[in-house]
């Protein structure tokens, strides 16, 4: 029998290699063992993700905006106000972004001061105000709001395998524009979101 | 008699008694497969560059995930409540319109990576020393940036949005320069990365696409 040269065989298992790289590429992967586990709901419900139950209480639109500092849209800032009570512990409050009509995700900006971010607990209902800087031309398409613990990372990275809410806004077209240039809407930190439930401390 | 060795003969050792027990064609076949794969990593494979696209005030050039248009060079003392790090420096302003035509929010960072620090202006690194032009893009200074309708720095651009950005570097603070060599540079799409740690980000090739000459706006506030 025709002994195989090395070399011959040095170049099959590249070919193999290779092949095998091919077929990572080309073969469908499993993705969806990284997806979030989505609760749907609605502006006004309170969703139950688990670790906790969270409620969009409002949307609004405004051209500028004011929390620690005044920012101007490039587009148009939705305002997202939402309450999160946390279930078992802290919980750390950031993966919030927008999905428009096409799929495309919307990162929420800190600009003027709005948290992209919160701490929440279970002793009460924590108040988060978000703000994305998104094109008009979405709004009429409608917008659906992702909130999920942890960070924004990119495509949700941070809340693969998790709960996270999904909120459809709707339609925000025909919603009136509340903060203007000479009169930006004022944004609320992040607190409690009944104040009456916390006592103010005494010197 | 023969004594067999104890230590491993390690990777390198491995490779040499299998290079010499390979013929001349597997030898000729190893040694350029060597080649190839050591050369990779010092970009043998990337396109070779043609001469920078000469570049306008208002030219829109695409650029990863933007399409960016320079209006125009100022220099300055301060922007605002901007100052020089260094007193004695002033500052140099390249004022971008920048729009996110790709489907995934931007980092303005990135900016820095595709409108390096102009040459021939007098920028300054963080430490106020010189940068001579011939330095390449990918480590001249980065700017800071402000979003110009509410002079603030800016987080995220979100797809399909524009913003009139000042992209602001330290300059020198002897004189100010009549022209800046503005050049843009190019931004290549990160599906995953090699190490598998980072995926789906824009990664600057420290190419230059486009240069152009710009006039500089001498600056208007007195003493500058």
């Amino acid at each position: 029998m025709r002994r195989v040269p090395r070399w011959l065989k040095a170049i099959l298992v590249l070919a193999g290699l290779s092949a095998g790289t091919w077929l990572v590429t080309v073969v469908p992967q499993i993705a969806f063992v990284e997806d979030s586990f989505e609760v749907e709901g609605a502006v006004g419900e309170t969703v139950d993700v688990e670790y906790a139950e969270v409620t969009v209480t409002g949307v609004r639109l405004a051209e500028a905006l004011y929390a620690t500092s005044g920012a101007v849209a490039g587009g148009v800032f939705v305002v997202v106000d939402a309450e999160w009570h946390a279930r078992d512990g802290h919980l750390a409050i950031g993966g919030a972004e927008l999905v428009d009509a096409q799929d495309r995700s919307h990162q929420a900006t800190s600009r003027g001061g709005c948290p992209i971010g919160a701490g929440a607990d279970p002793a009460f209902p924590m108040r988060v105000t978000y703000c994305f800087d998104v094109s008009q031309d979405l709004l009429d398409d409608g917008l659906v709001l992702r909130l999920g613990r942890g960070g924004d990372g990119e495509e949700g990275s941070y809340q693969r395998r998790d709960a996270v809410a999904v909120v459809d806004l709707g339609p925000l077209g025909e919603a009136p524009v509340e903060g203007t240039a000479e009169k930006p809407m004022t944004i609320r930190l992040p607190g409690p979101a009944d104040p009456a439930a916390t006592q103010e401390g005494t010197a | 008699m023969k004594h067999a060795r104890n230590a491993a003969p390690g990777i390198i050792g491995v490779a040499q008694n299998v290079f010499a027990s390979l013929g001349p064609t597997g030898k000729a076949i190893a040694a350029g497969v060597v080649l190839v794969v050591g050369a990779s990593p010092f970009g043998a494979w990337n396109a070779v560059a043609d001469d920078a696209i000469p570049l306008t005030a208002g030219q829109v050039v695409e650029a990863g995930p933007y399409e960016v248009a320079v209006e125009k060079v100022v220099a300055a003392r301060t922007l605002g409540d901007v100052t020089a790090l260094d007193e004695k420096n002033k500052l140099l302003i390249v004022v971008v319109e920048v729009k996110n035509v790709s489907d995934t929010p931007g980092i303005p960072a990135t900016l820095g990576d595709v409108v390096p620090a102009p040459a021939g202006a007098g920028i300054v690194d963080v430490d106020g020393r010189p940068v001579p032009d011939d330095v390449p893009p990918g480590e001249r200074p980065t700017p800071r940036i402000f979003n110009i309708d509410d002079s603030a720095s800016i987080d995220v651009i979100n797809p399909d949005l524009s913003y009139r950005l000042a992209l602001v570097w330290d300059r020198t603070g002897a004189g100010d320069p009549a022209e800046a060599d503005v050049r843009l540079a190019g931004l290549t799409w990160i599906e995953e990365g090699f190490s598998g740690l980072m995926s789906q980000y824009w990664l600057a090739t420290d190419e230059v696409t486009h240069s152009g000459s710009f006039a500089v706006e001498p600056p208007k506030e007195p003493g500058a």
